[in-house]
């Protein structure tokens, strides 16, 4: 009856789920944190080795991508998008999400800020040391604006995106309500952070 | 005779004809050419951002390959590709050059899981407009006609909305209305001070503020004030068939739903001159089988509705059923939509909101209004929606930085932006049309050729509704203004009805004043097709209205033994 290419996958609910919808629909928010407690970290994406291939990219462009991605947003105050799974999500997107164009539009990107390091310090960007990475990408960051690259817009998008809503990004770095429960239309802002989706 | 009532579809008409016949308790039949979805299970409400498949981005090649026309709608994304169709298995076709979006998905429930639940009565200013300006036929019902099927409607549905007086978008019963934010109350007080008569409020829109003891028994809650609706809300906070009206249709175990079944035509039996009954295909083994009952309601979307009748060829009807006037598939409308501006606002930097509204705001139609002097070279009007907002992280995309810099700048929302969305009237015209094509689908089914353009009175309203959004929003203090001053292409605003119109007259329309076909009087249309006119209103609250009011006078005729 169901016609299965016309569903996102047919998974079946999973425990969790099942027991996150009921917790919702009893308690709301509230009952949030203790479950999340009881389930752990398994939500968690856990950050890959250096060195290791990625679904798409391979082991060298995985170090290249991550160096990128860690100068791009770093930990601070909060972790950064290697904690937050980023490379890994960039990794995927590119097998399950882009288009061959949008593969090579971001394999070009990564070759564009290499030439740039090259060009500028004489290595390669994930050999380069931490306060020349953050030169070069701002330089290259700063350009691609200035002659409008369409190219690294979209892999900045996509950085973006994969920090703003993962777990980490959406809950420590902003703020993050599945179920606000409740609309205050005009409040002072005072130290609040940017609403996550 | 299998069933007393047949209704095809099961979207928001659908949904109220269930309702309304099996309430009078007759065993109704609804088909639903789409598969079943569940309330609730079948939504993705409660996942996390980080659990949505690609984050909510649907595979581009897909969307290449199978989603041509459903990709330019707002709210596609993984998390509700079940409920729009794959526009590669179920294609139409449109002249070269003149294109019409045709948003729309195929599961039960319809389109009522996707709509953006704002909800405005017509006026009497609205039905007379035909006959005052001359533009279609005129409307053979009024204000006062569909009034208390509007209460009656609102009361069950849920409408959130503030009551203003204004004649021309009537007031309703009314849920209490979501506030507007710091920037959207600032702007109201300058355009209501600098235009009097022009109002801007808070939409009215289709979610449970403060659910009825009605609404909270067929299991219904509060909004929640997440602003995921288009996943599908498991609350069943904003009002959709699948959390209101076929729950009340199922619970006077009157109601049967068949599912993966695709609505063929409508058959006539000559002996009678009456519906007999409807012809299906079934989607998986594309079998055809026959449903007898002593009415048939059509609440399958204007097109689908029409593209049916067409298809249903009899001797005595070979240009489609009831169409002995030759309008049915003639005079399409939409809304002309698609096109605004936006800007920033200055200030306000110490001010946010919490939770996420799930609506925005609404400038009722201040144009060509009754009792005032027309200043344009066009007929009818237009309103606007819209709103304010801070911007998120997503601006980050569009600004240079990188860094820890970067994120310390993202951490706090940016400038507020405020924008119109425009939604003028369309006129009815009897070149925009629906036909049968001579190819067919996968299922053995004439395709519908859908040739519709925006007139000439349609684009010069738009020109003027772009200069007064813009106007309005420069004397509110929006700066840096950005527009999109095309209109989009017709059936993107969603709102595609008229090409079964309703009219007094036999021989100009293929309705009466109660969706009753003048040639056949068991069958009743009454989703978008049965239109006369398109207001600039968003139109569903008035199917609603219109199907109940159709469905209590189809039960009195059946009580009758008239049909």
């Amino acid at each position: 009856m169901k016609r299965a290419e016309n569903k996102s996958p047919e998974a079946p609910i999973d425990r969790r789920e099942l027991m996150r919808r009921a917790v919702y629909m009893v308690g709301g928010a509230a009952a949030l944190a203790g479950l999340e407690g009881c389930s752990g970290a398994e939500g968690n994406v856990q950050p890959q080795t250096r060195g290791s291939a990625g679904r798409y990219f391979s082991a060298i462009r995985m170090d290249q991508l991550r160096a990128v991605i860690d100068v791009m947003i770093p930990a601070t105050d909060t972790p950064g998008a290697i904690a937050a799974g980023v490379p890994e999500f960039m990794d995927d997107m590119m097998r399950d999400w882009a288009s061959a164009e949008t593969r090579s539009q971001m394999k070009a990107v990564l070759d564009q800020i290499d030439e740039r390091a090259i060009r500028v310090g004489g290595r390669s960007f994930r050999r380069l040391a931490p306060e020349h990475q953050l030169a070069v990408l701002e330089g290259y960051d700063a350009h691609s604006f200035e002659v409008w690259n369409a190219d690294y817009q979209r892999f900045k998008d996509l950085v973006l995106l994969g920090y703003y809503h993962s777990e980490i990004g959406a809950t420590q770095e902003l703020r993050f309500e599945l179920i606000p429960g409740r609309w205050d239309a005009c409040v002072p802002l005072g130290d609040m952070r940017t609403w996550a989706d | 005779m299998d069933f007393d009532a047949i209704v095809v579809g099961s979207g928001i008409s659908g949904g109220w004809a269930a309702k309304e016949l099996c309430e009078q308790g007759f065993k109704t039949l609804v088909i639903e050419r789409g598969q079943h979805v569940q309330h609730g299970a079948d939504y993705q409400d409660f996942r996390n951002l980080w659990e949505l498949d690609n984050r909510g981005r649907m595979p581009e090649d897909v969307l290449d390959e199978d989603y041509e026309i459903q990709r330019q709608c707002y709210a596609f994304n993984t998390a509700n590709q079940h409920l729009f169709v794959k526009d590669s298995d179920h294609p139409y076709e449109t002249p070269e050059g003149r294109p019409f979006n045709w948003l729309r998905g195929y599961h039960l429930g319809g389109r009522s899981l996707l709509w953006a639940r704002h909800s405005y009565r017509w006026s009497e200013m609205d039905f007379e407009a035909n006959l005052r300006d001359g533009h279609g036929i005129d409307w053979p019902i009024r204000y006062a006609d569909i009034a208390p099927w509007y209460d009656y409607v609102e009361r069950f549905a849920g409408i959130s909305g503030s009551y203003e007086g204004l004649d021309h978008v009537p007031d309703g019963q009314f849920l209490p209305a979501m506030d507007l934010n710091c920037v959207e109350s600032a702007v109201k007080e300058k355009i209501e001070e600098a235009y009097p008569g022009r109002k801007l409020l808070m939409g009215r829109i289709a979610h449970l503020t403060e659910p009825t003891e009605e609404q909270k028994e067929l299991g219904r809650g509060q909004c929640q004030f997440r602003n995921l609706c288009y996943r599908g809300c498991s609350y069943g906070a904003y009002f959709s068939s699948l959390s209101a009206t076929l729950p009340a249709a199922e619970r006077t175990g009157n109601l049967t739903i068949v599912t993966d079944a695709i609505g063929h035509s409508v058959i006539y039996d000559p002996a009678t001159g009456r519906a007999s009954g409807v012809r299906v295909v079934d989607y998986n083994t594309k079998e055809g089988r026959t449903y007898t009952a002593k009415v048939v309601f059509l609440c399958a979307s204007a097109i689908g509705s029409t593209h049916m009748m067409l298809n249903s060829i009899s001797e005595q009807f070979p240009n489609g059923i009831a169409n002995s006037s030759g309008a049915l598939g003639r005079y399409l409308m939409d809304h002309v939509s698609g096109f605004g501006v936006s800007g920033t606002m200055p200030g306000f930097a110490d001010k946010y909101y919490a939770g996420k509204r799930p609506g925005g705001i609404y400038v009722p139609r201040f144009r060509n209004l009754p009792g005032q002097t027309p200043e344009t070279d066009f007929v009818r009007g237009y309103g606007f929606q819209g709103g304010g907002a801070r911007a998120d992280w997503r601006r980050g995309t569009y600004q240079a930085g990188v860094g820890a810099e970067l994120k310390e700048r993202l951490r706090t929302p940016g400038p507020w932006s405020f924008g119109f969305s425009i939604f003028g009237e369309m006129l009815p015209r009897a070149e925009n049309r629906i036909t049968l094509s001579r190819n067919t689908d996968k299922w053995g089914i004439p395709l519908p050729h859908i040739d519709c353009t925006l007139g000439d009175n349609d684009l010069k309203l738009a020109a003027r509704a772009l200069e007064d959004a813009t106007e309005m929003l420069e004397t509110a203090g929006v700066v840096q203004l950005r527009t999109r001053a095309e209109p989009a292409p017709p059936g993107h605003g969603i709102h595609e009805m008229g090409s079964a119109r309703m009219g007094r007259n036999p021989r100009e329309s293929v309705l009466n004043r109660w969706n009753q076909a003048h040639d056949v009087p068991n069958l009743f249309v009454t989703d978008g097709a049965c239109m006369t006119s398109s207001a600039c209103q968003n139109p569903s609250l008035t199917y609603m209205a219109l199907t109940a009011r159709a469905a209590r006078h189809a039960g009195e005729l059946m009580k009758e033994g008239i049909v």
